[in-house]
């Protein structure tokens, strides 16, 4: 810095005419007669232009700020806890079960109620004293040969067995019947006493679905096991991914 | 009549943004971004790190618009651009970074130089002299070099700077003069000035 003279700093502020006006008015009284300033204030004036003529440099991209997209409707979060699609998985199970529990027993009636159509007409001669014009008398004896048909099937028929998905349940079904049907007890020891020889002519029950095919309920229940296998699988996967 | 409009454009715009509107931030954007790009160009010296700077700089703008208290919005947005280079700049020092020297060597002039950028005013100076100041200018100390950017490069008034810099006026004049000494200097000392 020149001693005595204006300082750069002065000199730079004058520039920018951002000097007070005493400053301002004491700095040009110096430069009037001071050649060194003057070439100094001229010099930081030249300095400043060239900085102003630097070329702008060109934007690269836009910096605008994306927009956030529209929310996409999906599942709500808690549906993809592991939680929930394990306990969805549960209850698919559950239903699997159940629905293969009832076909069991629809088909076990089925199958009975086929065999009862075909015995009633043998057994109710038997029962001798029976009315056979009442509605009570038809109506319990549909139910009569409730006991000794699935006996009758099991032994005539064992091929029958492997066609249920559970031989005892089969097996058990029908026997739990005959409690509401118990308003006529005597056919049961008719048909294991000397009735029996009338009943066992009767043809043996023709099977409701064949070997290969499957019952609506036993599809339902697949399904049900399927759903219920996926939503499993899905509950790790879910997991895994956290 | 046309900085009145404009200024009315800029408060509908701040005011809209504060309401979470994103389109009104982006005009905001596009009236501002190639001064705000340029600020830290020059503060960084290194494009592609510029280019990051600006970015963090207007998504951290557009966050805390709503604290923005009226004012420049101008020197609001440097300030937050400011801090963006620095923090960018202390990344930077934990990789080996390409000096602004290198980068002129390198392409000849600074990259992405706008070809339609005024010549000169009364001056003839030369591409070398402009590549001088370009590396003086890079060599300077930051609190210099940022104050010489805001006011000599881009035209903003001490107050504005004093803003963008969080000091005060006085500072601004006084890293102002440093910085303007150092250039004249090396302009001087390569024969571009005389």
């Amino acid at each position: 810095m020149h001693v005595g003279h204006a300082t750069i700093e002065d000199l730079s502020a004058l520039l920018d005419d951002e000097l007070t006006e005493d400053e301002r008015a004491e700095v040009e009284t110096h430069l009037s007669g001071c050649d060194a300033c003057r070439l100094d204030l001229e010099q930081l004036r030249q300095t400043t232009l060239a900085l102003h003529a630097l070329p702008v440099p060109r934007v690269p991209r836009s910096f605008a700020i994306a927009t956030p997209p529209a929310p996409v409707t999906r599942a709500p979060v808690w549906l993809w806890q592991p939680g929930w699609l394990r306990a969805c998985s549960g209850v698919a199970a559950a239903l699997m079960v159940v629905l293969l529990l009832v076909d069991v027993g629809h088909t076990s009636s089925a199958t009975f109620g086929d065999a009862t159509r075909q015995a009633a007409p043998a057994a109710v001669p038997a029962l001798g004293g029976a009315a056979p014009g009442s509605n009570a008398d038809q109506g319990a004896s549909a139910n009569v040969p409730a006991p000794a048909v699935p006996r009758a099937q099991v032994a005539v028929s064992p091929n029958a067995a492997p066609q249920a998905p559970s031989a005892p349940a089969a097996a058990r079904a029908p026997l739990a019947a005959p409690a509401p049907a118990g308003v006529t007890p005597a056919p049961s020891p008719a048909a294991e006493s000397g009735s029996a020889p009338e009943a066992a002519p009767a043809p043996p029950p023709v099977p409701i679905a064949g070997p290969h095919s499957l019952s609506p309920g036993q599809l339902a229940a697949a399904g049900c096991g399927i759903v219920a296998l996926a939503l499993f699988i899905t509950s790790f996967w879910v997991a895994a991914r956290r | 009549m046309a900085e009145p409009l404009v200024q009315i454009d800029e408060v509908r715009w701040v005011r809209d943004a504060q309401q979470g509107n994103v389109e009104a931030f982006n005009n905001l954007v596009e009236r501002y971004q190639t001064y705000v790009f340029s600020v830290a160009y020059r503060t960084l010296g290194n494009p592609d790190d510029a280019a990051d700077a600006v970015q963090d700089a207007f998504l951290s703008a557009f966050r805390a618009i709503g604290d923005f208290r009226g004012g420049s919005f101008k020197s609001w947005v440097t300030r937050i651009v400011v801090n963006a280079c620095y923090d960018a700049r202390r990344a930077a020092r934990r990789r080996p970074a390409t000096s602004m020297e290198a980068i002129i060597e390198e392409a000849g002039e600074a990259p992405w130089a706008d070809t339609s950028a005024e010549d000169p005013e009364g001056l003839a100076l030369s591409r070398a002299a402009l590549a001088t100041i370009e590396v003086a200018l890079s060599e300077l100390p930051k609190e210099q070099r940022l104050a010489v950017v805001l006011v000599d490069v881009e035209g903003l008034t001490y107050e504005e700077a004093a803003v963008a810099m969080d000091c005060a006026l006085g500072t601004v004049r006084s890293r102002l003069a440093r910085a303007r000494a150092r250039l004249r200097d090396a302009l001087l000392a390569t024969g571009n000035l005389s």
